[in-house]
């Protein structure tokens, strides 16, 4: 494939930096820019858009021209796993209580292990909200409630 | 003279007090657990520790921050000698002649002679800072705003140019850190920038969900897949094992002195560090050495040197950290923040109006690393133990002291979730061979150059060129296109020499 002939990780960072500085710009052209002597807030911002355009396009350059590499591989499983685990525990924390937002960031996290088990997994989080719970609410007055019971 | 010794007292009245102590050495402790469990290298060690921190006063917390930096330091490095488990830059310069020493069963020399390395480095550097950082403070009296914003690009520079991945990839990292400098009020005109109509980023975007997103979660996205598969330990430390050869240490002991010296230098100026020193140090020593063939094959001086070098230029980056404000690197931008949200400013003011600060902190530098030497070299074993944690129910358990340490910092859901977005972007940025340091830099230094700009401009009317007719500035600058050029050519050198040889082939 022609794609191929180019150094592919320069490529795809090189588009992404051109779409992410034209993103800033478009943003900052919300903001006044003021005079040199007297800057206002949009001024860096547009700069800094025209510069990561600048980069990007150099490096979209560099990818005709440098060393075909390919793109190495993108563990897209345990980015999602490990995200939601993250997002979980951030919904969970405040509405069900500390508690059920360890275990349940194990055990999503755990889904990152294409070869994890379902028992050792399940005990990981038992022990694992017992062991945080100690440190972080008893140890160090963590403020948040072990456990939301729903209202009756 | 006198004065020195009544400051000095001053420190140790701090840093010996029970609490001083208490929180040097739980710094220590918990620095090297974290630092030694495969998997999480100094900086994600220190994101993830540093929410523990902010539950108490602000020496206290810098204090123990610092024990976790030594402690994560020699935590990692016991995890690349042992596993060759390469963390970090640090540890991977360790990891080239240390792991051949363990294979060749010299596992103990090797950990006992890091202890040594790290704490005659960091004693120099403590030297170094107590002598150079009030009178830095007191020069920068004399700093504007000129001198500050080229400090600052001078810092910035000088990280991107030692980045490993290239000089345009670190930019382009410290581009995209300015950015996200911008998101939340600007100081001048109170008008909210990038955030969206989002309450909770007025305030900016928070530095640790920022630090443990890029810092702590790719490192375990990377790993997570191969859990199953990560390298176990086997086999025995014993204390007797660590003692040196007479060899050894006469091969040793010019090189910590040399990995020293080049620690200060990289230290002191802003924007390199310890994760650069120990690369230098390094070739230094490649070069400097009689026979380079040893290396790579179980070279004390390999280890020695970065060692020495990495915590020589720990001790020096403090320096403008704490007398000029300006962080010397990423780790030192952590520590600025960290400082900020205690509400202390770091800076020339903080030598004089903090006193008990400054000292206290310096020398609990000293009894930090006193610390570290008299409890790693006994303990080891039970460090090397810590080792066997199959990393399957480790990397879970990484994942929730992240989230935990983020709320625990301002029991806000939103910061979690900052972590998992930042987690995303981290780990595909890094995929795509762009380093975090120098964006998470970027990010720090943003405001501050940004304010710093507009009030010299302001000043200067405009005036582009006040920047090289103010001699100070004008001389900093020169520095930076000093490093600029000196990279330029070595990079082309590099390049001929390799089009040389590929021609003699």
């Amino acid at each position: 494939m022609l794609l191929k002939r180019f150094n592919l990780p320069d490529l795809v960072l090189g588009v992404l930096i051109i779409i992410i500085g034209a993103i800033v710009f478009y943003i900052a052209l919300s903001y006044p820019p003021g005079r040199t002597a007297l800057m206002g807030p949009g001024y860096m911002p547009r700069a800094l858009g025209v510069i990561l355009v600048v980069m990007g396009g150099i490096l979209l350059l560099r990818s005709a021209v440098a060393d075909k590499k390919p793109l190495p591989q993108y563990q897209l499983r345990a980015v999602a796993s490990i995200m939601l685990a993250i997002i979980v525990f951030g919904f969970l924390i405040h509405r069900a209580g500390f508690v059920p937002a360890v275990a349940a960031a194990t055990i999503i996290s755990s889904f990152a292990n294409p070869r994890a088990r379902l028992i050792p997994t399940l005990i990981l989080s038992v022990v694992l909200a017992v062991i945080s719970s100690a440190i972080f609410i008893w140890g160090l007055k963590l403020n948040a409630e072990l456990v939301k019971w729903p209202n009756y | 003279m006198a004065e020195l010794l009544t400051n000095l007292q001053l420190g140790f009245e701090v840093a010996l007090s029970l609490q001083g102590l208490f929180y040097c050495l739980l710094g220590v402790t918990l620095g090297t657990v974290v630092g030694v469990l495969p998997g999480i290298g100094p900086m994600a060690s220190i994101s993830i520790l540093l929410p523990l921190t902010f539950h108490t006063k602000p020496e206290l917390a810098i204090i123990m921050l610092a024990g976790i930096y030594y402690g994560s330091a020699y935590g990692g490095s016991i995890a690349g000698i042992l596993l060759n488990i390469p963390g970090t830059a640090n540890t991977a310069v360790t990891c080239l002649d240390g792991y051949p020493m363990t294979k060749q069963g010299r596992a103990g020399v090797a950990l006992f002679v890091t202890a040594i390395a790290s704490f005659v480095g960091s004693m120099i550097g403590l030297i170094m800072l107590i002598g150079f950082a009030p009178v830095l403070a007191r020069a920068a009296l004399i700093f504007g705003p000129w001198e500050y914003f080229a400090a600052m690009v001078l810092g910035l520079i000088g990280a991107s140019v030692m980045s490993s991945n290239g000089l345009l990839r670190a930019l382009i990292a410290v581009a995209l850190g300015l950015v996200l400098g911008f998101v939340g009020t600007d100081v001048q005109s109170g008008i909210q920038r990038f955030t969206f109509g989002n309450l909770q980023l007025i305030g900016g975007l928070s530095l640790i969900a920022v630090a443990m997103g890029f810092f702590g979660v790719p490192e375990v996205v990377a790993n997570a897949p191969n859990a199953h598969s990560h390298k176990m330990l086997t086999g025995k430390v014993t204390l007797r094992s660590m003692l040196p050869t007479r060899d050894d240490v006469r091969r040793s002991w010019k090189s910590i002195l040399r990995g020293s010296g080049v620690g200060i230098v990289l230290g002191i100026l802003p924007g390199t560090g310890g994760l650069i020193a120990s690369f230098m140090s390094y070739a230094l020593e490649k070069r400097v050495s009689k026979n380079p063939e040893r290396f790579g094959k179980g070279a004390i001086e390999g280890i020695s040197a970065p060692e020495a070098a990495n915590n020589a230029a720990i001790q020096a980056a403090f320096i403008p950290t704490l007398a000029l404000g300006i962080p010397g690197d990423v780790l030192m931008a952590l520590m600025l923040g960290a400082l900020v949200i205690h509400g202390v400013t770091p800076g020339p003011t903080l030598v004089t109006n903090h006193p008990e600060l400054f000292w206290g902190v310096t020398v609990s530098f000293f009894i930090g690393n006193v610390a570290l030497l008299v409890l790693n070299v006994p303990l080891i074993g039970l460090w090397v133990s810590l080792l066997k944690i199959p990393y399957r129910s480790l990397f879970p358990a990484i994942v929730v002291f992240i989230c935990v340490g983020v709320f625990s910092v301002s029991s806000s859901s939103f910061d979690v979730y900052l972590v998992a977005f930042f987690g995303v972007a981290g780990y595909s940025i890094a995929f795509l061979k762009i380093q975090p340091a120098p964006l998470l830099l970027g990010m720090v230094l943003g405001p501050m150059m940004e304010d710093e700009l507009r009030r010299s401009l302001l000043l200067a009317h405009g005036d582009w060129t006040s920047f090289l007719t103010r001699p100070v500035s004008l001389s900093i600058l020169l520095v930076t296109a000093a490093i600029l050029v000196g990279f330029a050519v070595t990079n082309i050198r590099a390049q001929r020499r390799a089009a040389l040889q590929n021609e003699a082939k």
